[in-house]
């Protein structure tokens, strides 16, 4: 009875249930930093993501920062 | 996938079997790899190409010539 219970599992969203979440870990964490890595591609040009995020993610911030000179900024 | 006996060179094939399985085989990671080697590319060629433009036009720079123009401190009006 007990090992008939064991795939009973209340928390599900239609097929999605808890233990294939946990079966497609390594392939989700890589679906996500692909998705980091695209974002971090096609946004690196825009001035509020680059504040927002690139400026304090370290080391790749160093590349980011603008250091031209104040003297060199007309406006 | 290919049967070892396809491919031109033989030698070769160890390295490309291990490309194969550490990048292609599951497409989450090739997409990945993908999108992130893009990324790094990006930043490291222009980093390399700025290297080389201004080593290339050293002395003619505006970064080099400003201390002639610009006083530093000084107003303008």
């Amino acid at each position: 009875m007990n090992s008939s219970l064991r795939f009973k599992n209340p928390v599900r969203l239609g097929h999605i249930t808890p233990e294939k979440i946990r079966k497609f870990q390594p392939t989700l964490m890589f679906w996500g930093a692909g998705a980091a890595g695209a974002v971090g591609l096609f946004l690196s040009s825009i001035p509020i993501f680059k504040h927002d995020i690139l400026h304090k993610v370290p080391i790749i911030n160093l590349y980011f920062q603008d250091n031209t000179p104040d003297c060199d900024k007309p406006f | 996938m290919n049967t070892p006996l396809e491919h031109p060179d033989p030698s070769k094939l160890p390295k490309l079997q291990l490309f194969y399985n550490t990048f292609v085989r599951r497409n989450s990671v090739f997409v990945s790899s993908i999108f992130l080697g893009a990324f790094a590319f990006s930043i490291t060629f222009d980093l390399a190409t700025t290297a080389f433009w201004e080593r290339h036009n050293r002395g003619k720079l505006w970064k080099d010539i400003r201390d002639k123009y610009v006083k530093t401190g000084e107003e303008e009006d």
